[in-house]
């Protein structure tokens, strides 16, 4: 009713008055003060600046982060196709992209086949996955609010697991029933492990760690049953694979990876503010205006889709989604502005590495990647428990 | 103005609030006291829309909460609720820059008018000088300035306190409760707060509202409703209420040196009914 008069009366007794915001000026405290008030922020910082400030994210920190890690991806995805048991230099691996790429396919060479049939689906596929894991895991966290969130932790890898087992035994034939069996277990567990988490006084950690490592145990005996007692001899392969294996190349589900994991990126992307809301809390984010049912089931759906996505095509690669956001609020903050590309990329960078060594440290016998980052990644999840 | 017509609550079974009016002018600052567990925190959220009450309305200027859309609400309504803390690495700033969510629908980044609002709202709360630190690094009494910050951020019309002088030393309680006064004289809003700290209530409320399970004792000036009989009622302790030789206004003095629980009686919503 009588907001405006009172504006405009303000305006002439700022000495005692607060006056809004748009003529501040300050009384004569410390220099810095002023400045920081007075001086937009945006307008003078250096670009190295940028990258270690604190702070809400900018246009510039985002782009100058993806830019970063966007160059150090295309570094260790060429790297990734230059090792393996069969090393080709790095000269070649360029020249051979190259021709690929703009379209000048000479006569096919070994190196080739390796680079383009072998390698290089298999690195795409890597940085897919790593993507997808990095991803989930930032959105649990934000959704649980809670930094020891991650699939693989919270069983959700197990269900995905289990229904993509599920479609192998029962509908082979099918075209999609594995990606989407796995998205169904995905989804079932999430919602499980969260009912069972949950209170009256609200959820906490350890009910939600003990919920998660609890239906995980469970998941993985029923997995273990049902190999154990079905003789399918189609089902001999998958103990490597339930330990994350990306030596498969996403079997010609490679677009369909891609395009998830691209517009989950996208989606969640979008809804970046809304996440930094929800990390303060559910209430708060509904005072502020943020339709906090709605992104809570997005949120869900997409970290579903993610997780079991990437079961159905690589198994259950663990810890990528727990140590890599961890790593990027430690190096960029909690800005999900920040957080959604960096993790997204960094998770890319670590298991195309990751999987790079498995295949190299006892070449020519390959490691299952999924227990390389699972080696990697419980220290780190312990250090993680012991500080939360 | 801000007003609740004879709202009752309940939670499930457990009846909250039964019959509180309540009237809050442009420009006045009303406090809710009353004993733990009688009803200001849901009062608050009832008067903020997020409960809607089983029976009664809450009207802001004379209309009815459910006609605003949650967005016009939260450019309105400044709010802090009780024990807010932050478990991720975030600053102080990136904090209250949330609070301008709702000028900014979508996705995007802040303004610099958005930065500027925060950083004025955590000038006024003296919170200006630890802008960069992490939220969880901050002393209690820090972050309480902080999240006060954050309801100011808003740039609301009502402002909506739970315990905003908890964890507060002697001189920032004062001091907030000024701010809160001197803002909603000067920007013409209505506040309200809850405070247990009765002798700051009684000098920086212009109305009070006494709240016992659930039901209003009484609603109007503290020296109409903070008196020996009523605070003896409410709280089941003796009390001695005289004037405050700096102000004039009511003074609460309590003694801890004798046994002096009087028998509190406590009726329950079904006894109500009846």
């Amino acid at each position: 009713m009588t907001h405006r008069h009172s504006a405009s009366s303000l305006d002439h007794s700022e000495t005692t008055a607060p006056s809004p915001p748009r003529d501040l000026k300050i009384a004569g405290d410390a220099p810095s003060e002023k400045e920081a008030v007075l001086i937009p922020v945006e307008s003078q910082r250096s670009w190295g600046r940028a990258l270690r400030e604190r702070g809400p994210a900018t246009l510039r920190k985002v782009s100058l982060v993806c830019a970063l890690l966007t160059v150090l991806g295309l570094g260790v995805a060429v790297l990734a196709l230059h090792l393996g048991s069969e090393p080709i230099p790095r000269t070649i691996v360029g020249r051979i992209l190259w021709a690929h790429l703009f379209g000048q396919t000479g006569e096919p060479t070994i190196a080739e086949v390796i680079i383009w049939r072998i390698r290089g689906p298999r690195v795409l596929l890597g940085l897919a996955a790593g993507a997808a894991l990095a991803l989930a895991g930032t959105l649990l966290q934000a959704l649980l609010r809670n930094p020891l969130a991650e699939p693989y932790v919270l069983g959700v890898s197990g269900g995905a697991a289990l229904g993509a087992i599920l479609a192998l035994l029962k509908w082979e034939a099918v075209p999609m029933a594995r990606p989407l069996l796995a998205f169904l277990g995905a989804a079932l567990t999430m919602a499980l492990v969260y009912a069972m988490s949950r209170s009256r006084t609200g959820m906490s950690t350890e009910r939600l760690v003990l919920a998660g490592v609890m239906t995980a145990t469970l998941l993985w005996s029923v997995i273990a049953l049902v190999l154990a007692l079905v003789p399918n001899p189609r089902l001999r392969g998958l103990t490597f694979w339930m330990m994350g294996d990306l030596s498969g190349g996403g079997n010609g589900m490679l677009p369909f990876i891609l395009g998830v994991v691209i517009g989950a990126c996208v989606l969640a992307y979008v809804h970046a503010r809304e996440l930094n809301l929800l990390l303060v809390g559910e209430e708060e984010a509904r005072l502020l205006g943020v339709e906090v049912e709605r992104v809570k089931t997005l949120i869900y759906l997409l970290a579903s889709l993610l997780a079991g996505g990437i079961v159905s095509v690589a198994g259950a690669i663990g810890f990528v989604g727990l140590v890599v956001p961890h790593l990027v609020r430690l190096l960029w903050g909690s800005d999900h502005r920040v957080v959604i590309p960096a993790a997204a990329l960094s998770g890319a960078i670590v298991l195309t590495l990751a999987d790079a060594l498995a295949r190299t440290v006892l070449a020519p016998r390959e490691l299952p990647v999924g227990a390389v980052t699972t080696l990697l990644g419980v220290p780190f999840f312990f250090l993680l428990l012991r500080r939360a | 103005m801000l007003e609740a017509r004879d709202v009752t609550f309940a939670y499930g079974t457990r009846c909250a609030l039964v019959g509180v009016s309540l009237v809050v002018a442009v420009g006045e600052v009303v406090a809710l006291v009353g004993p733990n567990g009688s009803g200001k925190t849901t009062l608050l959220r009832v008067l903020r829309g997020v409960l809607r009450p089983q029976s009664g309305e809450v009207l802001w200027e004379g209309k009815p909460l459910v006609r605003f859309s949650p967005r016009e609400l939260a450019q309105a309504f400044g709010v802090i609720v009780q024990d807010a803390r932050v478990g991720f690495r975030m600053t102080v700033l990136e904090y209250v820059l949330q609070a301008r969510f709702p000028y900014s629908r979508g996705f995007g980044f802040e303004s610099e008018a958005d930065v500027r609002s925060a950083l004025w709202a955590l000038q006024l709360t003296r919170a200006l000088e630890f802008k960069d630190r992490w939220m969880t690094e901050l002393s209690g009494g820090e972050r309480q300035r902080v999240v006060l910050a954050r309801a100011l951020a808003v740039e609301p019309r009502v402002l909506l306190l739970d315990e905003p002088t908890a964890n507060l030393d002697l001189r920032f309680q004062v001091e907030m409760l000024s701010l809160i006064r001197r803002l909603t004289r000067e920007r013409a809003l209505s506040s309200v707060f809850v405070a247990h700290e009765l002798n700051l209530v009684a000098e920086f409320a212009d109305r009070v509202l006494l709240l016992k399970d659930g039901r209003p004792l009484a609603f109007g000036s503290p020296s109409e409703v903070l008196t020996e009989t009523m605070l003896q009622h409410a709280f089941g302790i003796r009390v001695c209420v005289d004037r405050n030789p700096l102000s004039g206004l009511p003074r609460i003095t309590v003694s801890g040196r004798e046994a002096q629980s009087l028998c509190p009686e406590r009726n329950t919503c079904e006894e109500e009914r009846r």
